[in-house]
């Protein structure tokens, strides 16, 4: 990734805070001056009250010196709150950004990236960008406000040391040049083995019923043994590297320090220097270096910000395909007229999932979708909600093409249940409120009632306020099923959508729940997918899918007459009828 | 000064922090990690500490080469307050050893004051083959760095070893103790809060442990040698330096209670976002599906400005203390400066004494410094540390006990559970009471509503875990005296949710029966209705599944999940419900094949589906974790209940 393209992505977001910036650079080159004073101030002591002994310098030479590190900490203070200030914020805005772009980021990009690695980038990456964006740029940008002073400062004192100095300088640039491949490659390596290892364990913990029950604890140790001293190696290896980087640039820079020394004591020596001037000019000398030191010190850092920038900006690259057109328009309550036309979706180009799928579906009709797993009836789902575009024909509600409706007011339009249950460590009423917020409390224990839960949660001491996931009570699939079910009826949607909703409930249940929703389903376009027949077999269209194509379609009674239909086996089947028989 | 700030923490998914952090035992606890950890290195870790603290010295013998250099080699002069030149001296100081150490060297710089006057600052004159021997210490001194710089090396490279080395042996321990910890152990404890533990927590700890030995002995030897150079050289300026240090002891004692204590809050707030971004964006499916970005984004935004103020508050603390620390030891160096100009100038010492003593001085604060601050780790450091106690002692509930039965094969009586209570962190008890026999080579079926405790009679006949109360037996042995591996291999259950590992299908079929010939596979695939699928796949049995199985579907996971359970070819076969993603046909088709391929084998299923209770020899019903009813098919549906209401409906 190019190198401006990354500065400009951070400059976007620092833009705000450009005044304070303003100051602390300003701060930070008057310190930087202010940290030139103490070595000129002991050089006139030493030249003028000591060895020449004019006392009477050293009453104002004295204050100066106490009074200019009480300046310089009050000031630093003043600086490092503001440079928090702007890095906490930084790291703020880029959480907050990633998070509303996460949240906006299309199914396909869940298929993509896994939601462990996400969070990582979330709160991690943008934690080690934040490191080089404040502290360390500014500390650089001190280094060589210090850096031009000193080596005006060198020059004027001894040019002949000053030029020792640049082959010190020099040394320091070859040791980096060395170096930094060796250390960045290693860097890489050994965070792609903590990629893996964390990813293992994150692996193994969402197993554990299987890992348990098969036994394999011991197994599934040595593998993480095997990766874990693997890893071991490269970590050893980068941190060795970096280890043997940093003390070349020690031995530089000390070694520097002490051959300057002695060479301007040769100087004093010879006559040309005095000693004041050698130990002022060491002084500045270790202040000339310090930029160097301090940017082979955050070498293997910048390396990590290096690699967490890319990690970031990967993510806030990848644009969203699904977004409101340019012309997409508001839409007040839909009727629920839901057209397919033509229409064909993949997942990956050459395999479609939906293959020429018409279907018309008048408002407040109910339509089954059945096949077996894997036919494409969630994907259908998915298409309603815009969670994925098609990718030839058009789907159109109310006559609007979807692509054209705007995602906010298309997404106020439904309520879903879903096969896997969606709930959050929450009260049940928050969880049950979650597609309408503001709703009063009768209307949340009605839904309750009519997904056959209130009942249960009555049971429960604290009732609606009790807080259920990790934290809290730990409910059945089918529990979390009917809740989500009580959600989507309190939504009050135009059209609700129902993926497997009541697969996990026993069918006593599922019956109460099905006589409830019936009185909430009418009027309303409902899609639904089952392959309980029984759940089915009052929708006003079904739909028998195979491969992403309609084979039958039609009411249960138009679909029972055709004679070797396939619903008409389907149904047979599931009765148990083919079971007695045999 | 205020160092204590109270921001509003009440935001939502944020709960209060639980357990106080208040480490019991402070230092046993940590004395046992070094025990645990460190002991087997001690020779090496003594080597680092031994480097450690010679290198902390060597300043001291820095400033002494400077020292020298100035008072016996550049006789730098000095001028004292009486203007009076005295006789020149040159020839002493060369001439007697002792001089390097002391006093008498002064009297060879006064010699040289006259030159002064003469060249305003210049000398013109210096010790007899200067030239000599300032390059003779200046090899000295560019060998110490050399020798130095090389210890160094070898200490840190020593320190990176052990760190990394000592680590992964904490990873080792600690993953191996989750994974030993019962499933009920897991489903309290969340992946994402694990995993951070073994491998944040431990990073934390790898980090601070060995720092906490090596910056004490460090700071602490620097201080003595420092403290009793600077005694030896200057008691008078030694006391100055002395003065400051309460100074210190007191910024650091405001401060560090609030620095904690505030530290503690935002380390709670970053688990709580970790924990909030990873259930979200879980369900990134229904915020979009009830359009509720903006509202889920407030709620971030409030969450991540919570951290935002603790973090911005404990930096205005930290740089405050730094602050008030620099501004201490700055006066006291400063002070120190003064002070020795005055003794200088006044004839009571000479300049490099001077110099060597202010850079003695200004060396001693670094140290402190760096005390203080190993004491701020060291309080986090026993944070974490009970955090990782909190894992690893962690009594393991269910494992082997000396009995170790092997699995009796083929069953016979078969498994008996006697008045089986189960009670999931104190609250209601889950089953009740449950009595139930599963003969040897027969089917049993339990239904009742969700909710009712099926899944956990699963997880309690097939140890995963232990019951509160009552007994089970398999073939008269209790079930705490079989074997566990041998359990483990004989007995299988297909859970409800399927789970994934990261890997092909024929690695994810053959988790149970890794070195199963393909022939094995591809019957086990097919029996559970998954071969033809698997066929239609580009690569075959080689396609990858994602950790959570994204590119399956619920069916197909759960059609996989009981391919691999068939297998192992197990005695005893464990059904929760694993056919409810799947349609009609497709389960019926599976029950075939597996009242086929399961004959003479004993089950027990969990199943919705009268279709499937009818191919089992008895049935229970659950309801609130009690048994209502018991009896084969034809008795139930003759009894009305709930399974006869069942039967109705899935029949009508």
């Amino acid at each position: 990734m190019h190198a401006n393209s990354k500065l400009d992505w951070a400059l976007a977001f620092l833009r705000p805070y450009r005044r304070r910036i303003l100051t602390v650079v300003i701060l930070t080159i008057i310190l930087s001056v202010l940290a030139m004073l103490p070595p000129l101030l002991v050089k006139y002591v030493i030249d003028r009250v000591i060895t020449r002994g004019q006392i009477h310098y050293l009453v104002p030479l004295a204050t100066a010196l106490i009074a200019v590190p009480i300046v310089t900490a009050i000031m630093r203070f003043v600086q490092t709150m503001g440079l928090s200030y702007i890095g906490q914020f930084f790291v703020f805005h880029v959480r907050n950004a990633l998070y509303q772009h996460l949240l906006s980021m299309p199914m396909r990009f869940y298929g993509k990236h896994s939601v462990g690695m996400l969070v990582n980038r979330l709160m991690g990456d943008s934690g080690v960008v934040q490191r080089i964006l404040t502290a360390q740029t500014i500390g650089v940008l001190s280094d060589l406000v210090c850096a031009s002073f000193a080596v005006c400062a060198t020059f004027l004192i001894s040019w002949r040391l000053a030029l020792i100095m640049i082959v010190v300088i020099v040394a320091f640039v070859v040791n980096y040049k060395v170096n930094i491949t060796r250390i960045r490659d290693a860097t890489r390596s050994y965070q792609g083995a903590y990629d893996r290892l964390s990813g293992g364990i994150q692996n193994r913990l969402h197993s554990t019923v299987a890992v348990k029950t098969f036994g394999t604890e011991m197994r599934e140790h040595q593998v993480f043994q095997g990766t874990l001293y693997g890893s071991l190696g490269l970590v050893q290896q980068a941190m060795i590297s970096s280890n043997t980087f940093s003390m070349n640039t020690q031995l530089i820079h000390q070694g520097g320090h002490s051959i300057l020394y002695f060479a301007g004591c040769a100087l004093v020596l010879q006559g040309s220097l005095s000693y004041g001037e050698v130990v002022a000019f060491t002084a500045y000398a270790v202040q000339l270096l310090m930029p160097a030191v301090r940017f082979s010190m955050i070498a293997k850092e910048l390396q990590d910000v290096n690699i967490a920038t890319d990690r970031l900006m990967e993510l806030f690259k990848e644009g969203s395909e699904i977004e409101d057109a340019a012309d997409a328009v508001n839409v007040e309550r839909l009727r629920g007229e839901v057209e397919f036309d033509h229409v064909v979706f993949w997942y990956e180009s050459g395999t479609p999932v939906i293959n020429d799928f018409n279907l018309r579906v008048k408002p407040g009709m109910t339509v089954a979708l059945i096949g077996p797993t894997g036919c494409g009836k969630s994907t259908i789902l998915s298409l309603i909600l815009r969670f994925f575009d098609v990718c030839s024909g058009e789907l159109r509600l109310d006559g609007i093409d979807i692509r054209t409706i705007s995602l906010e007011s298309l997404h106020k339009q439904f309520g879903i249940v879903l096969q896997e249950p969606l709930l959050f460590s929450v009260t049940i009423a928050e969880n049950i409120r979650y597609g309408r917020g503001n709703a009063p409390m009768e209307e949340v224990r009605a839904a309750a009632k009519v997904a056959e839960i209130h009942d249960f949660i009555m049971t429960l001491p604290d009732g609606y306020n009790t807080r259920i996931g990790s934290e809290g009570l730990e409910l059945s699939v089918g529990q979390r099923q009917r809740i989500t079910i009580a959600r989507a009826v309190l939504a009050d949607p135009a059209i609700l959508i129902m993926d497997e909703a009541t697969s996990s409930l026993d069918s006593d249940s599922e019956k109460a729940v099905q006589t409830a929703m019936e009185r909430v389903l009418k009027n309303r376009t409902c899609f639904v997918v089952a392959h309980r027949l029984s759940t089915i077999r009052n929708a006003d269209i079904i739909v028998l899918l195979k491969d992403g194509r309609i084979q039958e379609q039609g009411s249960h009674d138009e679909l029972m007459k055709i004679p070797d239909g396939h619903y008409r086996k389907l149904y047979k089947t599931h009765m148990g009828k083919t079971v007695i028989e045999e | 000064m205020v160092f204590r700030f109270h921001n509003n923490r009440n935001v939502p998914y944020r709960p209060p922090r639980q357990h106080s952090e208040d480490v019991a035992g402070g230092f046993n606890l940590y004395w046992r990690f070094v025990r645990a950890y460190l002991w087997p290195y001690r020779w090496r870790l003594l080597l680092c500490m031994v480097i450690v603290a010679i290198n902390g010295s060597s300043v001291y013998l820095m400033a002494f080469y400077g020292r020298y250099v100035v008072d016996n080699i550049l006789l730098v002069p000095v001028n004292p307050r009486v203007e009076t030149p005295r006789k020149p001296r040159f020839d002493n100081a060369p001439s007697r050893p002792s001089n390097r150490l002391g006093k008498s060297s002064q009297r060879a710089t006064e010699g040289l004051s006259r030159t002064l006057d003469i060249d305003g600052g210049y000398p013109l004159k210096h010790a007899p083959n200067a030239g000599g021997r300032l390059a003779a210490i200046f090899i000295l001194h560019f060998a110490t760095l050399l020798i130095i710089n090389s210890l160094a090396r070898i200490a840190n490279r020593q320190q990176i070893t052990l760190g990394q080395t000592t680590a992964a042996a904490m990873r080792d321990d600690l993953h191996r103790k989750v994974l030993e910890l019962s499933l009920a152990y897991h489903k309290k404890h969340t992946a994402g809060r694990l995993l951070a533990r073994i491998m944040s927590d431990v990073q934390v700890v790898q980090q601070n442990l060995m720092i906490t030995v090596i910056t004490l002995t460090q700071s602490v030897s620097a201080i003595a040698v420092g403290a009793t150079i600077l005694m030896a050289a200057e008691w008078r300026i030694a006391v100055i330096a002395f003065l400051a240090a309460p100074l210190y002891a007191l910024v650091w004692k405001k401060s560090h209670p609030g620095i904690v204590e505030i530290a503690r809050e935002q380390r709670h707030t970053n688990s709580c976002m970790y924990g909030l971004l990873s259930q979200k964006l879980d369900a990134v499916k229904a915020i979009q599906a009830y359009a509720r970005q903006r509202k889920e984004h407030l709620i971030f935004h409030r969450l991540s400005s919570c951290f935002l103020r603790d973090a911005l508050c404990q930096q205005r603390q930290s740089a405050a203390v730094s602050g008030l620390c620099a501004i201490v030891s700055a006066g006291a160096t400063m002070a120190i400066f003064i002070m020795g100009t005055w003794m200088v100038v006044n004839g009571g010492m000479t300049l490099g004494k001077m110099l060597f003593v202010y850079g003695a001085a200004a060396n001693l604060f670094g140290p402190v410094l760096m005390l203080s601050h190993v004491s701020i780790v060291f309080s986090s450091l026993l944070v974490t540390l009970q955090r990782l106690v909190n894992i690893l002692d962690q009594p393991v509930e269910i494992r082997d006990n000396d009995r170790k039965h092997p699995f009796p094969t083929p069953l016979r009586q078969g498994i008996r559970l006697t008045n089986i209570t189960f009670t999931y962190n104190e609250s209601e008890p889950i089953l009740r009471n449950v009595s139930m026999n599963i003969p040897g080579g027969k089917w049993v079926c339990v239904m009742g509503p969700s909710g009712c405790g099926k899944t956990t009679l699963l997880y309690v006949v097939s140890r995963l875990y232990e019951p509160t109360a009552g007994q089970i037996t398999v073939d008269g042995v209790p079930l705490e005296n079989l074997k566990l591996t041998s359990l483990r291999k004989h007995l299988a259950l297909v859970p409800q949710e399927a789970e994934m590992f990261r890997g092909t299908i024929r690695e994810n079929i053959a988790y149970g029966h890794v070195h199963a010939q393909p022939s094995q596979i591809v019957a086990a695939a097919k029996a559970a209705e998954m071969h033809d699928l698997i066929m239609s796949m580009p690569v075959k049995y080689e396609s990858l599944v994602g950790e959570k199985g994204t590119d399956l579907s619920g069916g197909q996971r759960q059609r996989l999940s009981l391919a691999r359970a068939l297998l192992t070819d197990p005695d005893v076969l464990l059904l929760d419900d694993c056919t409810s993603a799947l349609d009609a046909d497709t389960e019926h088709r599976i029950q075939q094949t597996l009242s086929r391929i399961m004959k003479g084998k004993t089950a027990l299923v969990v199943s919705q589906r009268v279709s499937m209770a009818m191919r089992c020899d008895y049935i229970y019903v659950l309801a609130n974790g009690r048994i209502t009813q018991a009896g084969t098919h034809e008795e139930l549906l003759k009894q009305p209940g709930f399974y006869e209401r069942l039967h109705t409906q899935q029949t009508e």
